[in-house]
């Protein structure tokens, strides 16, 4: 065998983890750790993953090794994901050492067009006005709110603050701007700030979340059910308290 | 109508944009933003009930992700999640709310029932459907052994 155990353990986990943090499901993630180690042939692998924890134990006939890793943070970046799924099927196939992979995963993590993404959350926010029954001018505001969210997102830093109480600030700022908005304008305060909800909405984590407990991992099934239950709790008395603040409209 | 369809199908794809998919996906991120409302729409228009609607939906966006991922070779996940967004029951969210604050209880119930009843339409089509196709995929492997 040309590397150690404990290379193969390190460099199959780094993968793992970055398809976690990219949004993957559970079952997705476990099976290319396993799928990696048996492209190095090692003999008896045990992975256990769930949406914040990843650990697995490498064993041949001399030694053991077991390393974990734990996820604090993961957002759906399908770029990200593909590349990775496609990184880790060339590795299976042309075994490289763990500098070369940690070397590629960060390429594909800088690689992000943010003024895409940008135009991306605005044309969302606004197509979502029109669709729930908008004009011209809530699909300007509910593009420029969006804008404004974004900017508060790259300014944050998502890592550092926890998820619930950032998907609150959003909520309230998203109210607060609309009814300050509709002081100046004639504007459906409704269909701006619902427009700009569907950005925040844990729709996503509760369809990852059916997709884990169909295919047997309930534990991580039931925790990003939760997860994204909390979260849109937090969204509603977000806005509640906007539109509180902001006499009901 | 059309208008509505449209600016559906566009708001799919903005999700795309967000979630920084390969440019060559978007096309097809659209197209399942599309199928999925025309398929609500014309279930709500048979039988105007939220559950089985959304059910609908979500079983079709399914098995249209799954057979573009299978045709173009990427993550079926990418169209599953991109096509279910505008199905996602925003505005019930927000009318559950602003009722709540106006202290409409009547109303509040109703948004908020119906909003359960769209995420439970949802898991329910996309977890019939997976468990289909495990079971298929299953039984193939099996048969090839």
């Amino acid at each position: 065998m040309k590397y150690k155990l404990s290379e193969i353990l390190s460099l199959s986990l780094d993968v793992g983890e970055a398809m976690i943090k990219s949004g993957a499901e559970i079952s997705r993630v476990e099976d290319t750790v396993r799928r990696i180690c048996e492209g190095y042939n090692v003999k008896y692998i045990e992975v256990y993953a769930i949406n914040t924890l990843l650990i697995a134990t490498l064993r041949n006939d001399k030694e053991s090794v077991t390393e974990s890793r734990r996820v604090t943070y993961s957002n759906n970046n399908f770029y990200e994901l593909e590349r990775v799924n496609e990184l880790s099927r060339n590795i299976v196939v042309n075994n490289v050492s763990r500098k070369e992979v940690l070397k590629r995963i960060n390429k594909i993590k800088v690689d992000k067009n943010m003024y895409l993404m940008c135009f991306g959350q605005m044309i969302a926010a606004g197509s979502f006005t029109i669709f729930f029954g908008g004009n011209a001018l809530d699909l300007l505001f509910s593009a420029i709110i969006a804008f404004i969210l974004f900017l508060v997102d790259t300014f944050l830093n998502k890592k550092n603050i926890s998820k619930i109480i950032y998907n609150f600030l959003a909520s309230f700022i998203i109210g607060i701007l609309a009814i300050i908005a509709s002081k100046f304008f004639v504007l459906n305060i409704d269909k701006i700030i619902i427009g700009d909800i569907m950005l925040l909405i844990p729709g996503l984590a509760m369809f990852t979340s059916i997709y884990d407990i169909v295919k047997g991992d309930t534990t991580s099934g039931t925790n990003r059910f939760v997860d994204g239950l909390f979260l849109a709790l937090s969204l509603a008395s977000g806005i509640a308290i906007s539109l509180f603040i902001g006499g009901k409209i | 109508m059309i208008i509505k369809l449209l600016s559906a199908s566009i708001g799919a794809l903005g999700f795309g944009l967000l979630f920084n998919t390969k440019k060559s996906r978007l096309p097809f991120v659209f197209l399942g933003g599309f199928i999925n409302i025309v398929s609500y729409e014309i279930t709500y228009m048979y039988t105007n009930n939220i559950f089985l609607s959304s059910a609908v939906c979500a079983s079709v966006i399914y098995i249209y992700s799954n057979i573009i991922a299978r045709i173009i070779k990427c993550p079926s996940v990418i169209f599953v999640l991109t096509g279910l967004i505008p199905v996602v029951p925003g505005a019930a969210l927000f009318y559950m709310m602003q009722n709540i604050v106006l202290s409409n209880n009547y109303l509040a119930i109703k948004y908020g029932l119906s909003a359960l009843y769209t995420v439970l339409g949802i898991a329910f089509g996309i977890a019939l459907f997976s468990m289909f196709l495990n079971i298929f995929r299953n039984t193939h492997n099996s048969l090839k052994k």
